[in-house]
């Protein structure tokens, strides 16, 4: 059943691969301009509900309605998928996936602005006349953000993106998403390892554990209890000046 | 020299020779671009082995070789774009078996052909010479059309190979762009198998775009160096196989590979 402000919905669905159930039961909203953090153990089925999602693994039984007509998803990878042998300009990849949506398929001289507009939003303007060879595994990951926006997309999804990232790296994509967030309203669904960082970030956090999916507000699903029964390991969850931290006690 | 080029081309067979050469070599070296970037050369080195097989039945069956080359590089391109689905085998092994299967299946097939017409045979040696005029014309057909339809869906072609995920996500049917992009390669294959056999149509698949990658790190520059490559190698070695009483084919694909070598010496440098 649609619900007020509902982007996206999962009802009663069970998702997986011919054969092989991964999440069953799962209902799940979400709604439009809402950050949603997706975490869990490995192999838990986070990349088969992302790629259920995208429409790229069909339901098992259940259903999964996108309520927006024409909802548009900025998809943004791990940077590992992406080959950078192809020999394109960080420019070209932007310009190619804008004029790839319409007919003719040339480029239009309105979408230089909005190129432009968006590689100033994702910091990446330096980098216009870089080939992907060239780029740090940060610089990609935000071209992949970009790549994604550029086609004004309702809501950004996004895989695992600062994964193999480094510490620095891995907290300005994290400020560059929440900006994108709270500046344009987009609606964030992340699927990320690195919990500390929804802390602050995420109103709603979804735990997969055990073939479920768990949600509820973010300080709520953080807890130590939740988090240690999820893990199967204890996990220590304590504040200080107003700030979530996370931490593993004793040997992993 | 110009004397002794106009007296060279003044020869119709020349002439039809270097149409394929030029047309053909110049679109398979622009779609062997695609094929590079998609790591799927060892598919490009299988297709033109089912063609063979392709002709060598339509010797047998004593039909037009040029409608055996397009229906095998078409049953090709069907079989080994479904292959590997079934997760039994790789796609690797199926394009291996592909590979051994066309390129032994094909002579066994002439072998027990009655009276292979020796025209039709050309296809093996390389002899580019031998190429009539419908033959010419198909292979300008073919690449004017595959140039037509590049220009007018470029962008879908790079987003749906570069990223497939990605471009469904944006509503392309990849399936689709792919599926074109591998009917071209089946006709450009026909086109150039048919009359100058399975060497130069990889040679040029695979040398000319491999030179320009080497050299240059951005679309426009690969494309036009990777055309021109294939273009002008053909011209060279088809010059020089009548200069030098060469087989025409095999030494077209040998000036098609050439440019390899200071490429990759200048890649070398560079670094």
């Amino acid at each position: 059943m649609k619900m007020a402000g509902g982007l996206f919905q999962f009802e009663n669905a069970c998702l997986g691969y011919p054969g092989h159930e991964v999440l069953a039961d799962v209902s799940f909203q979400l709604d439009a301009g809402t950050f949603v953090g997706i975490v869990g153990p490995n192999g838990v089925g986070k990349s088969t509900l992302v790629k259920t999602m995208l429409s790229l693994l069909p339901l098992r039984s259940g259903h999964m309605t996108w309520h927006q007509e024409h909802a548009r998803i900025g998809y943004v990878p791990q940077r590992e998928q992406i080959d950078a042998i192809w020999p394109m300009r960080v420019r070209d990849m932007l310009q190619l996936t804008m004029c790839s949506l319409h007919r003719p398929h040339w480029f239009r001289r309105g979408e230089y602005a909005r190129v432009a507009e968006v590689m100033e939003a994702t910091e990446i303007t330096a980098l216009a006349d870089q080939t992907l060879d060239t780029l740090s595994g940060g610089e990609m990951q935000r071209l992949l953000l970009a790549r994604a926006l550029v086609v004004e997309p309702s809501v950004l999804l996004l895989d695992e993106p600062t994964a193999a990232m480094d510490l620095f790296a891995s907290e300005r994509f994290m400020q560059l998403i929440t900006k994108l967030h709270r500046e344009r309203n987009v609606t964030i669904v992340i699927v990320t390892h690195d919990l500390q960082a929804l802390v602050g970030r995420a109103s709603t956090v979804g735990i997969l554990a055990n073939g479920m999916l768990h949600y509820g507000p973010t300080a709520d699903m953080l807890s130590a209890e939740r988090l240690t029964e999820v893990y199967g390991h204890p996990v220590d969850v304590h504040s200080k000046d107003g700030k979530l931290f996370i931490s593993i006690e004793g040997d992993a | 020299m110009i004397a002794g080029l106009q007296e060279m081309y003044s020869y119709s067979f020349m002439r039809y020779a270097l149409t394929v050469g030029v047309f053909g070599g110049g679109m398979l070296a622009f779609l062997g671009i695609f094929v590079h970037l998609r790591r799927i050369v060892f598919l490009g080195a299988a297709l033109p082995q089912i063609t063979a097989l392709g002709i060598a039945l339509a010797v047998c069956m004593h039909l037009p070789p040029l409608v055996g080359a397009v229906l095998g590089g078409l049953v090709g391109i069907l079989l080994l774009s479904t292959s590997g689905k079934s997760g039994h085998l790789p796609t690797e092994g199926w394009v291996g078996l592909a590979y051994a299967t066309g390129g032994s299946l094909a002579i066994v097939v002439l072998a027990l052909s009655p009276q292979p017409d020796a025209g039709a045979l050309r296809f093996f040696t390389g002899d580019i010479l031998g190429t009539n005029r419908a033959e010419a014309l198909f292979a300008v057909i073919v690449a004017v059309c595959t140039a037509c339809v590049f220009r007018l869906c470029w962008s879908k072609f790079v987003v749906s190979s570069f990223d497939p995920v990605m471009s469904k996500t944006l509503g392309l049917r990849a399936s689709f762009w792919n599926a074109l992009l591998f009917l071209c390669l089946g006709f450009g294959l026909a086109s150039v198998m048919n009359s100058a056999g399975s060497m130069l149509a990889f040679g040029m698949l695979i040398g000319p775009p491999a030179a320009a990658l080497m050299l240059f790190r951005g679309f426009p520059r690969v494309i036009i160096t990777t055309v021109a490559l294939g273009s002008v190698s053909a011209f060279a070695g088809l010059t020089l196989s009548f200069v030098f009483d060469l087989p025409g084919g095999p030494t077209m694909a040998t000036a098609a590979l050439f440019p390899m070598l200071p490429a990759w010496i200048y890649r070398k440098i560079k670094r």
